[in-house]
């Protein structure tokens, strides 16, 4: 036996492009390090301090000082607004946990930590129901791990995967592939095909507290609904054109499809609610349904200028009434809090995200220098976690 | 390794070159996938860079590293072992054929991967990484007697799979 060392040390390399796709990555790490200990940090403040000055709590920054005016002037129309005061990431106003994608990994913030980097680089994620895991699509490897970064499973898939949404009971993962809509169990179990769809379409969307039914669009302008343990489809629906976004309100009455003009809601039985148009030349870009009601706060962009508006369904009638809440240019998506108290706004241009209360006593937090916070990738928020 | 630490990107790719081999092949050994082992051995090569400051300079960085790979392998390969994998399966593949079709480096894989991973892990560590048995001990937090017996049963089985008429 003494001939198995060299036998073992000699085996050949499982991958040789291995060492040069991870030495990007590898090396990417290390110039962050370097370029942060130029900065001066590190060497001269103790540990205690550089985590919280470096990973808690941000100072603003002239950044900021726009976040400010931009703030003051627009979010509640009041010349006595306080100026924005930063945001703790390890304590998230509206509580939870963020899950952050960017070019070089994927991260976590929030729910009494900082930034934890907890995988390599996603083409897409989403979190578990309750939080615990993260499902990660990445070329054709859809995987699963826990919240730490501990792999816990992961399948390959006919082609490359995207639109990964976890369902609100845990149980079942949907994923688009190779223009296909599939399945798998929670457990990596089952994946199988489902149903076919059109290219490049929005993320399929699980219906809360309905069992296993997904919302899918078939075609460009079809959207169907579809029991998945079953395979039979409930309903279809007209969907707007260019259909970007797929999302459920909370209580599962109420489907949003946003397109890039068009904007539709349908109840539970597929029958049409509202119907309406984006004003001339403003184009939709997001929408992010509230966690405990039929609103949404709804992204849209005329020219180089983003508008943040909160929708709610008119008490009685088809109209949808908008509140805008502000305006700015680079702003890149929104995102209603788990408590429902909040929205994150996710101004790229600025590399800041703006915590705008929807409570007017509150006052509107800001986080800065966001992208140096996630391994200066650009980050997108892939989700926010969860409410308790 | 001091140049490292002091930001020179040389010194730190040469300590890449120096040591991904082997880093890599254990980890892929362990964990019998080669995906699920290079982004095991790349994030171990992260984490040690964020924890670069943190490191005593006076002492080797090998033995700090094969720590981190082998602890972050086994975890890997513990989470894969309780659910199903589809896909990346080549060594387990080469578990299940007849001894004849096999290269001898392909022999030596196949009765590696048939080993039971507390069993492959110890003797991965010991032959690949050449780990001393305290150092095993030490990274997989186990006494130092299960890691003998461990590395004696492995090294046993492999015997016998690779010399099975002596």
């Amino acid at each position: 036996m003494s001939a198995l060392h060299p036998l073992l040390r000699d085996l050949p390399e499982p991958d040789p492009g291995a060492q040069d796709r991870a030495w990007r990555l590898v090396d990417a790490a290390y110039a962050r390090r370097s370029r942060t200990r130029r900065r001066g940090f590190g060497r001269r403040l103790p540990a205690a301090a550089l985590g919280v000055a470096a990973g808690l709590v941000l100072a603003l920054t002239p950044a900021g000082a726009d976040v400010a005016h931009l703030v003051r002037r627009q979010v509640a129309e009041h010349p006595r607004t306080p100026p924005p005061r930063p945001a703790a990431l390890a304590r998230l106003p509206g509580g939870g946990k963020l899950l952050v994608a960017t070019a070089t990994g994927l991260y976590t913030a929030g729910a009494g930590h900082g930034v934890r980097r907890i995988a390599g680089r996603t083409d897409d994620a989403a979190w578990s129901a309750f939080g615990r895991y993260v499902v990660t699509a990445r070329g054709r490897e859809v995987a699963v791990s826990a919240a730490d970064g501990r792999r816990v499973w992961r399948v390959v898939a006919p082609g490359p995967a995207d639109g990964v949404r976890w369902s609100p009971d845990g149980n079942r993962i949907a994923y688009l592939s190779a223009r296909t809509l599939r399945v798998v169990a929670g457990d990596g179990t089952g994946d199988r095909l489902v149903a076919g769809v059109a290219a490049g379409t929005a993320a399929p969307a699980w219906r809360p507290g309905h069992g296993h039914q997904v919302v899918y669009a078939a075609t460009r302008r079809v959207g169907v609904l579809v029991d998945v343990d079953s395979g039979r489809p409930l309903w279809r629906v007209r969907l707007p054109a260019r259909t970007r976004q797929l999302a459920w309100s909370a209580d599962g009455r109420r489907l949003l499809a946003l397109g890039a003009r068009g904007l539709r809601s349908f109840d539970s039985r597929g029958r049409t609610v509202h119907r309406g148009t984006s004003a001339p030349g403003r184009l939709h870009v997001a929408a992010s349904p509230a966690p405990s009601s039929h609103e949404f706060v709804l992204l849209d962009r005329a020219g180089s200028q983003e508008r943040v508006s909160l929708v709610s369904p008119a008490r009685r009638g088809p109209s949808l009434r908008e509140r805008p809440l502000l305006t700015a240019a680079g702003i890149g998506a929104v995102h209603f809090s788990p408590d429902g108290g909040w929205i994150l706004v996710d101004w790229r241009g600025r590399g800041s995200w703006l915590l705008v209360p929807l409570q007017s006593h509150r006052a509107t937090r800001s986080v800065d220098r966001v992208p140096s916070r996630f391994g200066n990738g650009e980050p997108i928020v892939a989700g926010w976690c969860c409410h308790r | 390794m001091r140049a490292a630490q002091r930001g020179d990107a040389d010194a730190f790719a040469e300590l890449f070159r120096a040591h991904w081999p082997m880093a890599h092949r254990a980890a892929w050994l362990i964990v019998r996938d080669e995906r699920l082992a290079e982004d095991v051995a790349q994030e171990a090569f992260i984490a040690a860079v964020g924890a670069l400051d943190r490191f005593d300079r006076r002492r080797p960085f090998a033995p700090w590293l094969r720590t981190i790979v082998a602890r972050r392998a086994i975890d890997a390969a513990r989470a894969v072992a309780v659910r199903r994998e589809v896909g990346g399966e080549a060594l387990a593949t080469l578990a299940g054929r007849a001894p004849a079709a096999l290269a001898p480096a392909e022999h030596v894989l196949a009765a590696l991967a048939a080993l039971p991973l507390d069993q492959r892990a110890v003797v991965v560590l010991r032959h690949v990484l050449a780990m001393p048995p305290g150092e095993i001990a030490h990274a997989l937090d186990l006494p130092r007697g299960t890691v003998n017996s461990r590395l004696r049963r492995g090294l046993d089985a492999l015997h016998d799979a690779l010399e099975p008429d002596r």
